[in-house]
């Protein structure tokens, strides 16, 4: 009888259950759909991790022999590992994309996960393995050529396979400041496919390679060099002629062999890479660059940043909506219990037990969210959930990404069905525990009050309307409370979808009008000759830029832990690449010091004045610089010296991009030796506008949201307000009141409510989108901004739904029936 | 005491219908009700409980229109009037007081009375109302400081406020101890019988009907009888 009890008072309250049952379903939806596609991307990339055998550590260095990679090995704390070569290329026919290649002879660890075609094979001759996304931003097939061009070295294969690099989940060229497909791709290669002959014959004749370099790395030249001694030859005799000479003459087999090796990779049996830094120091005589592991894979962290980032969305949004939720509750069964008090009297003076009583309320809200919760679960993971793993595919590379459930859900709906349970128990126990006898009497009604703002002398001044709502907010605080709430909750949402348009508009304006002074830029090949680069930079009035990975750390010696992996840009200080300060004005780098980023500052505690640290990524001697000033960008975060200091310190400038305010370089700058590729205007700014599209959908999606919370709460709470006070509003009627005056008197109290509301949320909103935009890495570093539009079109947002909620009580108010409702004891 | 009316017609009933319901199931509350009540008349509306005496009443308040037949008050035709026009007859003509007082209670006693001034333009000053019920010291007090006689008293100071051409009561004793009640009557009746106001009150309680004017008795529906008390007793005087 109890359950058909409930039921025919579900549908008597529907508004404010539909209310506890849409907040429900919000909040696990809201967990759901972030936690399932996150959930899958974790399986899948364990998944892949296992079939691909990725490596857990990277030796960086200039070169590492066999002995070497054997040492490595006969680690205990090592698994498996292996060599290979890094390079970066270009494609010759397909817009001149940035190619990360791989040369590998063997398949050990770090293995291309295969998706279509053959899996990696290195014995395969004459065959490439390449990037999926790649593949399918170009339409290329397995069986297609395939011509790149590294060092002015074409390069033609077949392609053998369609892959996934585990080391590049996440992949963005170069040039661009997002992920576009079509311009970025993983190739992998068997070494002895890379034709080494061409290739070493071009680095002698650009003095890349001595004979010195060769014998370091070729006990086959040492052997020759030594043969050559007995002839009385010394190394410094040989002629470049001689070298190349000999050159041609080793055999192709043999060529190999010299082909240094970059990187090893490898596993460790579950120990932690930075923990074995000393050890593989010591086996390595010191004799390589950088030790790192996966969180200095930027293929791999900025994936597990946006996974992490997911991992706190999915735990503090929906707090804000079973907030919100446990609020509507707590009124609504409050209401809803103390007019039931005589029934409640009756049904325990007809002998019925407290538990069964209260058991019977608590179900109401039991139900209730049990349905809201598990009708958030299915949506938010199929629907919701589905949607932002496909959105994401597209910026992360993890193959078979879809979305999964965990029992994490499962704890989630628990929780939330008995924070619900639980706020009625808190809301009702007190009308329950009133004596039988006494509850059998209704309640005396909420008595009036003055409250402290009648003491103010405005008091007075203040309409009816005003003086009887600011009453009956003193009367009803928890449910003045739920309709601020929910407001600014609204609002938080409104601003942060719409100050986000102005931040990325802001980080545009900001690249493209004051850092970036250039309207073209150039790549230029790794090992352009520099004499080549200047005539080419004089040619076109440029200014040769170099960006280079390093390392670096705020004291001497640092350990792995204390250093950081970041950025070097070395201008010629043309002021075609330019620096700003925090305030985004322009400011000059000093002759003599360096410039960091803020962020980057900040992270060590660095201010002007002091030292850094620093040593390219594959080279092993470090530097010290001294700061001359702090700077900010919003996209790129480092360090920054003039090409004159960065000399001195005995490395080589290698130009990677030349930039210029010549809109459209001439077919001799396009076609020159050593350039790799041509960015107009537009093309530098497809990012921004791919970035823009993403916004476009977060804006909807939070407008959806901030649509949704005020409705539902300033329904509920006009709701409430309008229940419990129904008498009054019928007497008013009959005392000659229009409909549309105890409309506006109804929706005077939601509109002050709202006013509260947006006031709290317009500065929670700039902090929600600063808290959205940190979490997103260390390379961004936007400036979060909103102006008075954004505020006052959000307010007027959250208004405006506030004005209509209330025209919802309309028809309520001229049905309201007078008689019946005044009827009966009181 | 014999009192002396000028016969103008302010309350006409003809032939009023009111059917609650529809089918079988449908209750008949008024059954053919005829009736008319002269200005500045004291009447009461006698009956049992389900004789149709409040749907009379509610009626006449402007709170629900017949089923078939005609309302008439102060010259409006008020069977025929829509929603709105509804809420300014309330407004303009009637003053309504309730058996439970109905007063806001989030509101003080002058606070209540001056919320009148929100719905007719040339209210009456609420402390003046206030003191002719012999309130003036509650003022600011809520209802629930006061007493049920004095909270009835200050739904009336409401209702004169509006000054409306007639007084509706339903039961406005019906919550009070005789003592406080007999208060209450005679403050109806002053107003009676000193401003020429027209009261119209429903009771179940036949001694009021010897305090008034006219009396109309109901019963299932239907009028029984109409009787003009020519010689009405001041409530004092009546036993209680």
């Amino acid at each position: 009888m109890l359950y058909r009890k409930m039921l025919r008072e579900l549908r008597g309250n529907f508004g404010q259950f539909l209310s506890i049952f849409i907040l429900s379903m919000l909040a696990v939806m809201l967990f759901a759909s972030m936690k399932a596609s996150n959930i899958s991307a974790y399986r899948k990339q364990a998944d892949m991790y296992r079939v691909t055998n990725t490596a857990d550590g990277w030796i960086y260095g200039e070169g590492f022999g066999e002995e070497q990679l054997e040492k490595i090995r006969d680690m205990k704390e090592v698994g498996d590992a292996q060599r290979r070569m890094h390079i970066t290329a270009s494609a010759k026919e397909h817009d001149q994309a940035q190619l990360e290649v791989y040369l590998m002879d063997e398949a050990i660890v770090s293995k291309p996960y295969y998706v279509s075609g053959a899996p990696f094979d290195p014995s395969k001759e004459n065959a490439i393995w390449l990037s999926e996304s790649f593949a399918k931003a170009w339409d290329l097939k397995v069986g297609d050529e395939f011509t790149f061009i590294y060092r002015g070295l074409e390069i033609t294969k077949r392609i053998a396979g369609i892959i996934v690099a585990p080391e590049w989940q996440y992949m963005k060229a170069d040039k661009d400041l997002d992920v576009i497909t079509k311009n970025i791709c993983v190739i992998y290669m068997a070494y002895r496919e890379f034709p080494a002959k061409d290739y070493v014959k071009s680095l002698i004749e650009k003095g890349d390679l001595t004979l010195e370099d060769a014998a370091e790395h070729s006990e086959l030249v040492r052997d020759k060099l030594e043969a050559l001694e007995k002839f009385g030859i010394s190394k410094d005799d040989v002629t470049t002629e001689q070298l190349l000479k000999m050159v041609d003459e080793i055999d192709e087999e043999k060529i190999q062999k010299m082909l240094p090796y970059t990187e090893i990779a490898f596993t460790t049996n579950g120990f932690d890479v930075k923990g074995l830094e000393e050890k593989i120091s010591d086996v390595l005589e010191g004799d390589y660059a950088v030790l790192c592991d996966r969180s200095n894979i930027s293929g791999i962290k900025v994936m597990d940043d946006e996974l992490a980032q997911h991992d706190q969305f999915a735990v503090s949004f929906p707090v804000v909506f079973i907030a919100i939720a446990l609020l509507v509750i707590m009124t609504s069964m409050n209401r809803i219990v103390s007019q039931q008090r005589t029934q409640i009297g009756t049904l325990s003076a007809l002998g019925m037990k407290r538990g069964r009583i209260v058991a019977h309320y608590l179900s109401y809200s039991f139900w209730v969210s049990l349905l809201g919760s598990i009708a958030g679960l299915f949506v938010g993971t199929y629907l919701l959930g589905d949607f932002i793993a496909r959105i994401f595919r597209e910026w992360y590379f993890i193959p078979g990404w879809t979305v999964e459930m965990d029992w994490s859900f499962a704890l989630v709906v628990v929780l939330i069905v008995g924070a619900c349970t639980g706020a009625t128990y808190f809301s009702c126990h007190k009308v329950m525990d009133v004596k039988p006898a006494e509850s059998l009497r209704p309640a005396a009604p909420k008595a009036g009050k003055a409250i402290f703002l009648e003491k103010l002398p405005i008091w007075n001044k203040l309409g009816f309307d005003a003086q009887y709502n600011l009453r009956d907010v003193f009367r009803s605080k928890l449910r003045a409370l739920m309709g601020v709430l929910g407001t600014a909750a609204g609002m938080m949402m409104m601003v942060a979808a719409f100050a986000s348009l102005t931040t990325i508009q802001n980080a545009s304006d900001w690249t493209f009008e004051k850092l970036q002074n250039f309207k073209t830029q150039i790549d230029l090949d790794g090992d352009v000759d520099i004499e080549q680069a200047q005539a080419l930079r004089d040619l076109v009035d440029g200014e040769l830029v170099q960006t280079v990975a390093v390392e670096i750390a705020s004291q001497e010696k640092a350990k792995a832990g204390e250093r950081k992996s970041t950025v070097l840009v070395v201008t010629e200080g043309r002021e075609l690449f330019r620096l700003t300060d925090e305030k985004q004005k322009l400011i000059q780098l000093k002759p003599g010091t360096i410039a960091i980023t803020k962020k980057l500052a900040e992270a060590f505690g660095l201010k002007v004045g002091d030292t850094v640290y620093w040593h390219l990524y594959e080279k092993n001697e470090w530097h010290e610089a001294k700061i001359g000033t702090i700077n900010r960008n919003p996209s790129l975060q480092g360090i920054t010296m003039l090409r004159e200091d960065f000399e001195k310190t005995g490395e080589k400038y290698l130009p990677t991009v030349l930039y210029t305010q010549e809109t459209a370089p001439g077919e001799n700058v396009k076609k020159a030796s050593g350039v790799l590729a041509v960015h107009d205007d537009a093309d530098l700014h497809q990012s921004f506008d791919i970035m823009m599209q993403m916004i476009y959908l977060v804006l909807g999606v939070f407008m959806i949201f901030a649509t949704v919370l005020p409705i539902v709460v300033l329904y509920n709470s006009g709701n409430l307000s309008f229940n419990e006070r129904i008498k009054e509003f019928a007497t008013l009627k009959v005392l000659g009141f229009q409909t549309g005056a105890i409309r506006r008197l109804l929706s005077l109290q939601n509109l002050w409510l709202s006013l509260i509301g947006i006031v709290l949320g317009a500065p929670l909103g700039i902090k929600l989108l600063q808290y959205m935009f940190d979490s997103n890495g260390d390379s961004m570093d936007y400036q979060v901004a909103a102006g008075a539009m954004e505020y006052a079109v959000s307010g007027a947002f959250v208004l405006v739904i506030s004005v209509l909620v209330g025209f919802l009580f309309q028809k309520k108010i001229r049905k309201l029936d007078m008689v019946e409702t005044l009827k009966g004891i009181e | 005491m014999t009192r002396k009316k000028d016969g103008k017609k302010i309350v006409e009933f003809k032939d009023v219908i009111k059917r609650y319901g529809q089918g079988e199931g449908a209750q008949l509350a008024n059954d053919h009700v005829n009736f008319t009540i002269e200005e500045g008349e004291f009447v009461v509306i006698l009956g049992q409980s389900g004789a149709g005496k409040s749907t009379v009443l509610n009626m006449l308040g402007g709170m629900d229109i017949p089923t078939s037949g005609i309302v008439e008050v102060a010259g409006e035709k008020v069977s025929s009037m829509n929603d709105k026009q509804l809420s300014k007859y309330r407004a303009d003509v009637v003053g309504f007081i309730f058996q439970f007082y109905n007063l806001l209670p989030s509101l003080t006693a002058y606070e209540n009375v001056a919320l009148v001034k929100n719905i007719v333009k040339d209210a009456k000053d609420p402390m003046e109302m206030l003191k002719a019920v012999g309130l003036e010291g509650h003022r600011n007090k809520f209802p629930a400081q006061m007493s049920g006689g004095e909270q009835q008293r200050v739904s009336i100071a409401r209702a004169l406020a509006k000054d409306p051409k007639i007084i509706l009561g339903d039961e406005p004793t019906g919550a009070l101890d005789s003592e406080t009640g007999v208060i209450v009557l005679e403050l109806l009746q002053k107003l009676c019988w000193e401003q020429d106001k027209t009261v119209i009150l429903v009771t179940h309680n036949a001694d009021i009907a010897k305090c008034a004017d006219k009396v109309i008795r109901m019963k299932n529906g239907k009028v029984r009888e109409i009787r003009i008390n020519e010689n009405p007793v001041p409530v004092r005087e009546v036993e209680w």
